[in-house]
């Protein structure tokens, strides 16, 4: 009796006999969603370990993050595998949605897998800025407290909002806890949930996108081996640079909050930069509020401004001009912003 | 187009399961909101008076104040940033906030933006035993003073 089947392994179930090749070639998707799963999946493993020593509580949550880091056997590796693993899934989340807009992917019937994308883009900013707060180091506190303070700048519920979110009248203990527990639980489920969802959708709506073919040209295919090969070779190489990460560029962690000294320099971090740059200049409903989901409605709007026509799966396709010229004023505003607050 | 009792029935279950999860929705955010509050901290004694010199303005950190003293008496300026919560800091003769730039003068009138309101002046008392003490939770006018 065979035990074990390669054929009856998950791994089969998730990846189809043969995928067109065109969908398959590295420089059509550079692999970004692939990784931004691998990411997910470090920063889950290390964030599970982390939990059996971090305490979510303001007096001792810093002081657990410099146990794990000065203490613990490969505690400094746990915590900044995480910590990469983060960074590397904001990125390449980023990346892969700029992918999907340049090479016109969410054409229908891949419209509806968009929205769960950039529903799952959200999910993982706001993983990302919950797990920020965790540290309790100054330049977390700050940046928790003037983000939680922009909620009661919201018209006439602002203060309801405030206190559904932070669970308290000030940020302290309560809100701590209520972070921690959105950070490990409540985003992870949904995080997950969304992550398989996403993928289920995509082999629903038929696999990667791929070209409109002239008649006189045939679809090539590549096997699941040749798949579960580039997968491996890709994973490989993430893996090492997230180790090589780690060990060059420990995770950042400031001095212990004090709430009542203040410090000299606040910077926010640093996906939110450009909020911040905002806040110097503009009214904070609009900095902080109106501004972030504006740009959030253009993003989830790009696929309704280009619906069906030539210039499906093909880089920088002309005909789909529109999408791609708003993400890229999207992408030098925001950047542009974030510059002029490093700068400072 | 008639409704069938077949549609009928159908368009009831949908509905009835919207229905629910809204108020599923609601109970969540409902439990959410919390019912009672870390009430506002109390009065936080500074010291005597003699610890101030005229004309000097100190920042005290634990009551998250900068207590000044002019030929009027005792005031204290909050050191919570009318813009968004940060700390600003005395820096040489006015207020610097950290977090967007806002400047505030001496008397914590506003010098530049984001910040559009002064800050804001807290109550300053004098207990039995003689020493100072400021209160948060009170705001007092600019001009008010501890004789
Ligand atoms: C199952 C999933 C996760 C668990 C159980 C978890 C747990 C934790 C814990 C306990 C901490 C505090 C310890 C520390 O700061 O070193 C933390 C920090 C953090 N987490 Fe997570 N986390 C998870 C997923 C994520 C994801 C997906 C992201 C981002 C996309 C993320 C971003 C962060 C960040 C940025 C920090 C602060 C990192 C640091 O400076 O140490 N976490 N997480
Ligand atoms: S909080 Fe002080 S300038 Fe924004």
């Amino acid at each position: 009796m065979k035990f074990w089947r390669k054929e009856k392994s998950i791994l089969y179930a998730l990846h189809p006999e043969k995928i067109p090749a065109s969908g398959a070639r590295l420089t059509y998707t550079f692999g970004l969603g692939g990784i931004a799963v691998l990411a997910s999946l470090v920063t889950l493993l290390t964030g599970v370990a982390l939990t059996f020593y971090y305490v979510p509580t303001p007096t001792d949550a810093h002081a657990s993050i410099i146990l794990i880091q000065d203490v613990v056997s490969f505690g400094a590796v746990m915590r900044g595998l995480h910590y990469w693993g983060a960074q590397v899934m904001v990125v390449a989340v980023t990346l892969h949605l700029a992918r999907v807009v340049f090479t016109g992917g969410y054409r229908p019937p891949r419209e509806f897998n968009w929205l769960i994308g950039v529903a799952l883009l959200v999910i993982t900013l706001v993983w990302d800025f919950t797990g920020y707060v965790l540290r309790w180091d100054d330049g977390a506190y700050w940046a928790f407290l003037v983000g939680t303070n922009l909620l009661r700048e919201i018209p006439a519920y602002g203060e309801t909002i405030y206190r559904a979110i932070v669970g308290d009248a000030q940020i302290g203990a309560n809100a701590l806890l209520r972070f921690y527990g959105w950070h490990i639980f409540g985003l992870t489920a949904a995080g997950v949930f969304g992550i398989v969802y996403h993928l289920w959708r995509l082999r629903k709506d038929g696999g990667i996108s791929r070209p409109v073919l002239d008649e006189n040209e045939t679809r090539e295919f590549i096997s699941r081996d040749e798949l579960f090969f580039r997968e491996f070779i890709t994973s490989a190489l993430i893996s090492a640079a997230l180790v090589f990460l780690t060990l060059i560029f420990p995770a950042p962690i400031g001095t212990a909050a004090n709430l009542d000294a203040g410090v000299s320099d606040v910077r926010a971090p640093w996906i939110f930069l450009w909020v911040q740059n905002l806040l110097r200049v503009i009214p904070p409903l609009w900095a902080g509020i109106i501004a972030p989901m504006f740009v959030l409605a253009l993003i989830i709007a790009l696929p309704f401004l280009d619906r069906r026509g030539p210039g499906r799966a093909i880089w920088f396709a002309r005909e789909r001009w529109k999408p791609q010229a708003i993400l890229v004023v999207i992408a030098i505003v925001l950047s542009a912003l974030s510059v002029l607050e490093v700068w400072r | 187009m008639k409704l069938t009792r077949r549609d009928f029935l159908t368009n009831l279950g949908y509905g009835s399961f919207l229905v629910a999860s809204g108020a599923l929705a609601a109970l969540f955010a409902r439990f959410l909101t919390p019912n009672i509050v870390t009430p506002a901290p109390g009065p936080v004694e500074i010291g005597s008076p003699d610890q101030y010199a005229l004309g000097s303005l100190t920042h005290i950190e634990n009551a998250r104040v900068y207590l000044g003293r002019d030929e009027r008496g005792f005031y204290a300026i909050s050191a919570i940033c009318t813009h968004l919560g940060c700390a600003p800091r005395l820096d040489g003769d006015e207020f610097a906030c950290p977090c967007h730039g806002s400047r505030f003068a001496r008397d914590g009138r506003v010098l530049s933006a984001p910040a559009t309101r002064p800050l804001d002046r807290v109550f300053v008392g004098r207990s039995a035993n003689g020493k100072l003490f400021v209160e948060r939770s009170r705001q007092v006018d600019a001009d008010y003073r501890l004789v």
